[in-house]
């Protein structure tokens, strides 16, 4: 077991060494949101007081909506180093190393998750700090709630990078997926305000429970007892889709990359 | 070290070695000569685990590499024919990454990839981020991530495509030093020079199959042998090939009996094969008897 962790630490590393040269996507997806929620608070406040859904200042919808967008497309970061080790083929050669595949994957994905929830965590720090957020309920439960999510994100990224055989198949269906999952999930504005015809596959999405559980803390005043559908949800799905991706993920088999 | 007995590897249906057998000691260096597609590629990566064996076993260590990955995986250093390096890390931060990666620790870690810098020439270039080499820089830099802790086997495929001669030298001397040391060496090219340079045990792989092997006079002995140029001024024919074992031992004989007969010589020159004459023989005599 000792060793294991050892491998996963030694791959990590490698992988974090590799990531930190280029972390302007990373911080792009992080102020990107940030810039959203100033230029649209004001909208949101406008749209839930004459919805009269709940009160605050808009930043209630604004920043765990935008928050959660951004993380989904900050899970191409998973996928992306994936596909750039078979444009270097380095991929293929460290299936000559002394480590399982499965700590290989774990190790890839660890620094994505890490920099995902890094990027949630700067975010609604932002929101409560520079926006006015007033969190109602427990801080424990909304970061169980982001904390999940973040695995989810990286999860669904896998399973992603698995189907695609290609990079540029890989952009398109985060991308479209992040779209699609934000506008339906109740991301960019409240489900309540999408066409009725369309509400009831919100929680199909599994960003719907993440912006169900974060805005039952911050409006509501929820603590974790409350959260737990969403936390289970988020789980459940991460762990499915986790689990599908490192099947349907062929080690053996070439992707083709930008190089 | 590596043992491999009865080895088939099929692509589909497409047979890419059959029945290869080989035997590599610690400390023995084994050239793998073949032209393109006759396998080579193809049996540094079965024995590296990248590609499944239909039939055969492969040991390393005494250890087979189906239900034993990890721990054959320890025991070697491979350096793919395509190239595979991180190009925004420095020389020294591939080689560290690596190492660390190869399960090389701590210390031990440090000195090995001094070691390797040095005695691939990248000690000038260890700060430079690898995108920056030159196609030969990246080549050294590619198989010195192999060598980085001086695994018990040593699989080269084409090390040297795109090395300046002074590297290609400095390569081929580690190579010997490995080997010297106990390392033993699979050794892949289509440099023939190089094999006589490491005065390797040599396989020449043709269509999937081991056409010939052995060291390198005893091919050149059976497969391609000397001969003796008799040069006549007296008339038809100017001049016979005669082919002979033992050039020194045999020619006063020939002389004698030429003499004998009345023949005037012109001159005698002798012909020694190489081990290139030997693999031309090896591989045309195969496409022979396959058309």
């Amino acid at each position: 077991m000792a060793e294991t962790f050892g491998t996963l630490g030694c791959v990590v590393r490698h992988e974090w060494r590799l990531q930190r040269r280029d972390l302007v996507r990373a911080f792009m997806l992080t102020v990107m949101p940030v810039v959203l929620v100033l230029v649209l608070t004001p909208t949101y406040r406008q749209i839930l007081q004459l919805t009269g859904l709940y009160g605050g200042n808009g930043s209630e919808q604004a920043v765990p909506g935008f928050a959660i967008m951004f993380a989904m497309f900050m899970g191409g970061e998973f996928g992306l180093p994936f596909f750039r080790d078979f444009g270097w083929r380095t991929w293929q050669r460290t299936r000559t190393l002394p480590i399982p595949v499965p700590i290989l994957v774990a190790g890839k994905l660890l620094v994505p998750l890490l920099l995902v929830l890094t990027q949630l965590a700067a975010i609604f720090a932002v929101g409560v700090a520079v926006f006015g957020m007033h969190v109602a309920g427990s801080v424990v439960a909304l970061a169980a709630v982001l904390a999940v999510f973040g695995a989810n994100v990286v999860a669904v990224s896998l399973l992603v990078t698995a189907l695609c055989p290609t990079v540029a198949q890989f952009n398109a269906v985060n991308n479209i997926l992040t779209l699609v999952f934000a506008g339906l999930g109740g991301a960019l504005v409240p489900v309540a305000l999408l066409p009725t015809w369309l509400q009831p596959l919100a929680p199909a999405a599994p960003s719907y429970w993440a912006v169900l559980g974060c805005q039952k803390v911050i409006v509501e005043g929820s603590g974790l007892s409350q959260v737990w559908p969403s936390v289970a949800v988020l789980g459940g799905v991460a762990l499915a889709a986790g689990t599908a991706g490192a099947l349907l993920l062929r080690p053996d088999r070439g992707k083709e990359s930008w190089g | 070290m590596l043992q491999i007995a009865d080895l088939e590897v099929h692509y589909g249906t497409h047979p890419a070695l059959l029945g290869v057998s080989l035997v590599v000691g610690r400390g023995q260096v084994v050239g793998l000569l073949g032209r393109n597609g006759a396998g080579k590629s193809t049996l540094v990566n079965a024995v590296a685990g990248l590609v499944k064996p239909s039939r055969g076993s492969i040991l390393v260590g005494g250890l087979d590499v189906r239900g034993n990955a990890r721990a054959t995986s320890a025991m070697m250093g491979v350096s793919p024919q395509e190239l595979a390096i991180y190009p925004p890390l420095t020389v020294t931060e591939n080689l560290v990454g690596w190492a660390a990666l190869a399960g090389v620790g701590g210390r031990q870690r440090r000195l090995a990839v001094r070691e390797v810098l040095e005695a691939m020439g990248l000690d000038r270039l260890a700060d430079r981020p690898a995108h920056l080499l030159s196609g030969g820089e990246q080549r050294r830099l590619h198989c010195a991530m192999a060598m980085v802790g001086r695994p018990p086997l040593l699989m080269l495929d084409e090390p040297t495509v795109g090395v300046d001669p002074p590297s290609r030298r400095a390569l081929l001397d580690y190579v010997g030093t490995l080997a010297s040391a106990g390392t033993a060496v699979l050794y892949s090219t289509h440099y023939l020079t190089e094999i006589e340079q490491l005065g390797a045990y040599t396989v020449i792989l043709h269509r999937g199959r081991v056409a010939a092997c052995g060291d390198i006079d005893s091919l050149v002995r059976d497969f391609s042998g000397t001969t003796v140029e008799i040069a006549f001024s007296d008339g038809s024919p100017p001049s016979v090939r005669i082919p002979v074992a033992d050039p020194d031992g045999e020619l006063p004989g020939i002389i004698a009996g030429l003499h004998g007969q009345g023949r005037a010589l012109a001159g005698i020159t002798v012909h020694r094969s190489s081990l290139e004459d030997v693999f031309f023989r090896v591989t045309a005599e195969k496409e022979l008897v396959r058309g």
